[in-house]
């Protein structure tokens, strides 16, 4: 959490996460550069450094864009999310290597500046085979670049998580340029079906993914609520809330965490106020609810993170009649307390 | 606070579900058909009728 500055708040899951993304990377790149050797023994050590680095960092790129809807259809991916910054850096480092390497081998012959030869010498924008390709993938390179130096928490503190997620959305557009640059790049010149295949698999699950992933959270905020009597939305049943977990309904397009724990009900936001994460899906752990995203913690009923930590959500009053949760849909200030409707001999047997 | 997030990124990526595939498919299919070693990389110069490339 973030009571105090920390350059990295290193922590044992941290340390594991990072030793396996370097060591499955430093693998993949042997790999494909002792393979590449054997196979093709007449290729330039520059191509084979190009190519590894280059296939490296688009197929992270792709582990990257997976593993959000991984983790809304299936809560076991949850720890790779936890450190999933670090995988976003690593990217642009593969990135930034096949750049370098590309650009001194086609464009620093020549008598003009290298970066500008890359950005001139192809102007055949009106053609699919022959289109400036390597553009595509500098631009690319430059919204990860922005990426990976605003990715730490300073960043993301100052300024504000709205306007950080709006920022890496980006990623995306970056996704669209290097799909564009790979079609437009190698799959002209390398006819092999293997490449074609292994490029549209990776397109074709990144977008089924992000389809299906979408299609649950529209569930979610079209669910129609019962009728309003006083004030109060009819949200869902007791009985549809786990012990120690949420259910998540929509009021007025914001969602809301109704959390049942120790006989008593309380509502907050949904958003963490970390990374807006949702804490709807996380659970009540040493009588706080905890982001599932990276462990930061509200009290149920005031919505507020226990000292020293500062971090407020809004809070929502709530009422329990014969079995259902109604619930006020005007938030309540961050950190104010609301006291927890408690469950009812009643109600617990319904 | 974040259904407008929620929105813009369920349309960007809805745009790009349709986007990325065509382009992707346009990017095969429009790519050029390289010579391949049975036919004579000179059409003014047609290979010989028994010469096996």
């Amino acid at each position: 959490m973030s009571h105090q500055y920390q350059a990295i708040a290193w922590n044992r899951q941290k340390r594991v996460y990072d030793v396996v993304l370097v060591a499955g990377v430093t693998l993949y790149l042997t790999l494909f550069i002792g393979v590449s050797a054997l196979l093709f023994p007449y290729a330039a050590a520059k191509t084979l450094t190009i190519r590894a680095a280059g296939s490296a960092a688009f197929v992270l790129l792709h582990i990257v864009l997976c593993i959000g809807p991984l983790c809304r259809l299936d809560p076991t991916f949850l720890p790779l999310l936890y450190n999933r910054r670090h995988l976003g850096v690593l990217t642009f480092v593969l990135g930034a290597i096949h750049s370098a390497a590309a650009i001194r081998q086609f464009h620093s012959l020549g008598d003009r500046d290298p970066l500008v030869s890359l950005l001139t010498s192809n102007q055949d924008f009106g053609s699919l085979p022959d289109f400036p390709f390597q553009q595509l993938g500098f631009l690319a390179l430059m919204i990860l670049f922005l990426m990976s130096a605003t990715s730490h928490d300073f960043w993301l503190r100052n300024l504000t998580p709205p306007v950080w997620k709006t920022l890496h959305m980006l990623v995306y557009v970056a996704y669209a340029l290097l799909v564009g640059h790979v079609t437009l790049g190698l799959l002209q010149s390398e006819t092999s079906p293997l490449l074609a295949v292994g490029t549209g698999f990776g397109l074709l699950t990144v977008v089924t993914l992000h389809v299906a992933a979408a299609r649950r959270e529209a569930k979610v905020d079209w669910k129609t609520l019962g009728p309003a009597a006083e004030g109060f939305v009819n949200a869902c049943a007791l009985t549809e809330i786990p012990e120690k977990c949420a259910t998540v309904v929509s009021l007025n397009g914001e969602r809301v965490a109704i959390f049942k724990y120790d006989g008593k009900i309380s509502a907050i936001s949904n958003v963490c106020r970390h990374q807006n994460g949702p804490l709807g899906e996380g659970k009540i752990i040493d009588g706080c609810v905890t982001c599932p995203w990276h462990g930061y913690q509200y009290l149920p009923e005031d919505g507020a993170s226990p000292p020293p930590f500062t971090e407020k959500v809004c809070t929502f009053q709530t009422r329990i009649v014969d079995g259902r949760v109604w619930i006020d849909p005007r938030p309540k200030p961050p950190g104010t307390r609301v006291e927890p409707s408690l469950i009812g001999t009643s109600e617990v047997m319904a | 606070m974040i259904q407008p997030h929620r929105k813009i990124h369920r349309r960007v990526f809805f745009v790009l579900a349709l986007l990325l595939p065509a382009l992707f498919l346009s990017g095969i299919a429009f790519r050029y058909s390289w010579p391949t070693t049975n036919m004579s990389r000179n059409p003014t110069h047609p290979l010989p009728s028994r010469a096996k490339p």
